[in-house]
């Protein structure tokens, strides 16, 4: 079974917005230049995308803004000195798979 | 018929330092200076525009009249 | 050698006076830049009798400034020129309490300079530090008499005068790419005509007589004599506050130190090395004199740091550690360098000196 629009929709949305470096969550973090040099950092962000993501039995995504505010903090809180992800994360949330 | 005054490197771009121009109907700021761009390609080059001897700040309200005296003031930076 | 037969010819014009010398007598005028505007405005405060002049220009004398930079003497080729105007302009009037300060004029310096000074001269030849003198001169509330050349024409005006409109208000765009004297060439005569205007605008100002070039920008062409004044209004978009001030022109500026270079230092026992990254990533590094406190945590964990010591931060890749040396430098650190290229590159030159010391 193939991927829903709804979905290809929310995560090219997502990608276009970590690839611009201005995302709403991450202002004023200069996040570009960990694509090349700290790929993993980039990777986590995307996993725990992924992981957090929801959808409904047609495919429609259910809570996108949660779920790139689950994955930019991820980045926010390794680039700041003062920011601690709330809730902290679960291992699900997280998980390499 | 108004008069355009050139100043500084807008006036080594238009290789004058005045010129008078005729319009038939009325003739909006915005517009003289858009014509003035494409004719004289001033591109990156930034200047203030005053209408008889005022500085305009809003270029896009302003309508001119007849015999009015536009001019185009550059920075200088020499020193 | 009193006063009074010094400045006798000004004291007899009957707006001047006595009362009109004694207000030169208690004038402070700051001239930032001594070259063609420069020294054409000097000499003719200090001979009026301006109480204290400073005179801001971190540059020396080249050869090619003696064609309109008419105080210099060719034997003084290569001294500072704040200096030597000094000495100039001292030497004609040694009344006059004068100031050379031979440093670039940046946002860190330029309030609390200004806050010494009642009148702040620009005779610059940039765009940019005019933009910083304007700004400046809003912070501390002082004039900013304005002169520029292009050619053989000139502008001057009076910025700040009284709540008057500023630079920004004649020019809020300040993306120009305009071209100084040594780009677009310059008569002599030209940059000493303007220089006269804006040495005239200072005296206007503090013998309150005539008509201030305030709100009004004079424009004068060398070559047909025109001249042609434009007026101006304040716009209140163009204001700065202090705060603001600092945050334009006083970013921090982080240093970065390469790996080899501090690689003879790593048993130094008075050095640092922070490792800001969290536990879990690799390559570990372990040098002796380490300590790894991750960056999320680091402002709560500061007072396990020494802030007189040399420290060495890094992270993965030199991302990290830049911001780490932002927050050390907000609290007072002042040993502190960010290793570009963070663990990943010196895991390599870690691998690589090991080798070398084998053999």
């Amino acid at each position: 079974m193939k991927l829903s629009n709804s979905f290809s929709g929310a995560l090219r949305t997502f990608t276009y917005f970590m690839a611009s470096g201005t995302h709403y969550n991450l202002k004023g973090i200069d996040y570009i230049s960990l694509y090349g040099e700290e790929p993993s950092a980039i990777e986590q962000v995307f996993a725990i995308y992924a992981n957090v993501i929801e959808m409904d039995e047609n495919g429609e995504v259910l809570n996108d803004q949660y779920a790139q505010l689950r994955a930019t903090d991820y980045l926010k809180q390794y680039c700041s000195s003062n920011f601690l992800v709330n809730p902290p994360y679960e291992d699900w949330e997280v998980e390499l798979h | 018929m108004i008069e355009v005054k050139y100043f500084g490197a807008v006036a080594e771009k238009t290789k004058c330092e005045f010129e008078k121009l005729s319009f038939s109907e009325e003739l909006s700021l915005q517009k003289l200076l858009q014509d003035l761009n494409e004719k004289y390609e001033f591109e990156a080059l930034t200047f203030s525009v005053a209408v008889n001897q005022k500085i305009v700040s809003k270029t896009s309200d302003y309508t001119l009249q007849t015999s009015d005296i536009v001019a185009l003031l550059p920075p200088f930076a020499g020193g | 050698m009193s006063s009074s037969t010094r400045y006798n010819r000004q004291i007899i014009l009957s707006d001047i006076g006595e009362e009109g010398q004694q207000k030169l007598a208690k004038s402070k005028v700051l001239v930032i830049g001594a070259g063609g505007l420069g020294t054409a405005i000097l000499p003719y405060l200090a001979a009026a009798g301006v109480g204290e002049i400073g005179i801001v220009d971190h540059d020396v004398i080249e050869i090619s400034n003696l064609q309109r930079q008419v105080i210099y003497k060719t034997d003084a080729i290569g001294k500072s020129k704040a200096k030597e105007a000094k000495a100039t302009i001292t030497e004609l009037n040694p009344l006059v309490k004068v100031k050379a300060i031979s440093e670039k004029l940046s946002g860190r310096n330029a309030i609390s300079l200004f806050e010494k000074y009642d009148i702040i001269v620009d005779a610059t030849d940039n765009i940019a530090i005019k933009y910083l003198i304007n700004d400046a001169c809003f912070v501390t509330n002082k004039p900013m008499v304005y002169g520029s050349i292009f050619r053989f024409q000139g502008q001057v005006s009076v910025f700040n005068y009284q709540n008057g409109p500023t630079y920004r208000c004649l020019y809020p765009d300040e993306n120009s790419n305009a071209i100084n004297c040594e780009e677009a060439g310059v008569l002599g005569v030209s940059v000493g005509i303007i220089g006269m205007f804006q040495a005239n605008e200072v005296l206007k100002m503090i013998l309150e007589i005539g008509e201030v070039l305030s709100g009004k920008i004079l424009v004068y062409n060398v070559l047909n004599n025109e001249q042609q004044k434009y007026d101006f209004e304040k716009s209140d978009i163009q204001t700065i506050t202090r705060e603001a001030f600092e945050e334009k022109y006083n970013k921090c500026e982080v240093e970065e130190v390469s790996f080899e270079s501090v690689l003879n230092e790593m048993d130094n026992d008075e050095v640092l090395f922070l490792d800001v990254r969290n536990t879990d990533e690799s390559p570990k590094i372990s040098l002796r004199n380490q300590i790894q406190i991750p960056l999320m945590h680091l402002e709560s964990k500061l007072e396990n740091l020494d802030k007189k010591q040399t420290i060495y931060i890094f992270c993965q890749s030199g991302i990290r550690s830049k911001i780490a040396f932002e927050l050390l430098q907000k609290h007072q650190f002042k040993n502190i360098k960010s290793i570009a290229g963070g663990a990943l590159a010196m895991k390599q030159l870690l691998k690589e000196d090991k080798l070398k010391l084998k053999i």
